[in-house]
Formats: C-alpha cells, sequence, structure tokens
C-alpha cells in the first residue's frame, strides 16, 4: 500500500471520537461510533462544488 | 473541480468496502439541508455528515490552502482530467473553498491505519489504498455466502 503518513495523535483521534456531526437529516453522529465494531474510511471534503 | 468527482468515484466503490466489512462516510463543510441537496444531486449512496464549523477538519491536520494549493497548474490539469473522467463539473462551492480535504481509516478501537491530508486541491488519496488500509482491519461480511 503506498500509504501516507498514518500519524494521528491520540488527543486527537479521542476527540474526534467524542465528536458529534449531523447527517443530512440534521440526527447526530458520534464519530467514534463509527469505528466500534468495523473499521471506517472516513473522506473529508473540501467543499461541494 | 475535484470535490465532486471525487466524491462519485468514493460512491462508486462504496460496495467493495462494504465487502471488505469496512464504511466509507463523508464529512463535508455544509449545513444538513445543503449537504441532502449534495447528496440527491450527485445520487451518492454513502452517508455524509455536515461540520459547518470545521471541527473536525481542524482535529485531523486538514489543511487551508494556499492560492497555489487551489489554483496552481498541477490542480487545474488534475481537475480537468477529473471531470473527464467522471462527467462532473465545478459548481458552485458551499463552505471555505480554501478549506481542503483528507482521508483516515479507523480500525475498532481507534488505532489509525492510514492518512492522506491533501498538500494542494488536486490531492485527493487513492481510492485502492484507502481500501487496501481498510481491508487489512476488516472482517469481511459473510451473510449473503452460502451455508453449507
Amino acid at each position: 500500500m503506498a500509504a501516507s503518513n498514518p500519524n494521528v495523535s491520540g488527543d486527537s483521534i479521542r476527540a474526534l471520537a467524542d465528536l458529534s456531526l449531523p447527517d443530512d437529516e440534521g440526527a447526530g453522529v458520534r464519530l467514534g461510533d463509527l469505528w466500534l465494531g468495523e473499521p471506517v474510511a472516513l473522506v473529508w471534503l473540501r467543499h461541494y462544488g | 473541480m475535484h470535490c465532486r468527482g471525487y466524491a462519485v468515484q468514493l460512491d462508486r466503490a462504496r460496495g467493495e468496502f462494504e465487502a471488505a466489512g469496512a464504511q466509507l462516510v463523508l464529512i463535508g463543510q455544509g449545513s444538513p439541508r445543503q449537504t441532502a441537496h449534495f447528496r440527491r444531486r450527485q445520487e451518492l449512496s454513502m452517508p455524509v455528515l455536515c461540520d459547518e464549523d470545521r471541527v473536525s477538519y481542524k482535529l485531523v491536520g486538514a489543511k487551508v490552502g494556499s492560492m497555489t494549493d487551489l489554483i496552481g497548474p498541477r490542480s487545474v490539469l488534475k481537475g480537468l482530467a477529473t471531470s473527464a473522467r467522471t462527467g462532473q463539473m465545478q459548481g458552485r462551492a458551499v463552505g471555505n473553498v480554501a478549506q481542503l480535504g483528507g482521508v483516515i481509516v479507523v480500525a475498532p478501537g481507534g488505532r489509525v491505519l492510514f492518512k492522506h491530508m491533501a498538500k494542494d486541491a488536486s490531492d485527493n488519496a487513492n481510492i485502492d489504498d484507502i481500501l487496501t488500509a481498510a481491508r487489512s482491519a476488516g472482517t469481511p461480511h459473510t451473510h449473503h455466502r452460502p451455508q453449507h
């Protein structure tokens, strides 16, 4: 795998885990819940243009 | 020019992530309403979360680009190639246009297996590399396999 740098500080991943963001219907999703039982690829988009 | 095309490319690969036992989730800068419109317009099946304040962008270390990062020759040429490949053209931007994106793959327990933060507007993580990282942690779904 042409891996990029997988280093993310423990503090950052814990802060991300605790962050809750709304989905497109306004329902809050705690990011840490996304990787409780299975791996997740989180993709941050630039913008919607 | 890259954002919509990249989202469409990722959505086309969603089944491969699911087969690897992994989720694929997008995060954007729009409001829920703007995000719902974006999903409908691009016919995206995968979930898209809304981060209007860009808190998660800052936490993960996504870069805010310079003018060169955004409209330099590399970025423009790659954007044209993406448009040709996906049929997606640049539309009206929602959010901070200088904000760049990125990808992390997180295993159960919170271990980060892969991280790619864009260096410029054309710098999207290779989808096969993301999938490889997801496969390295995932247990493929077995519920479609025939029972013997």
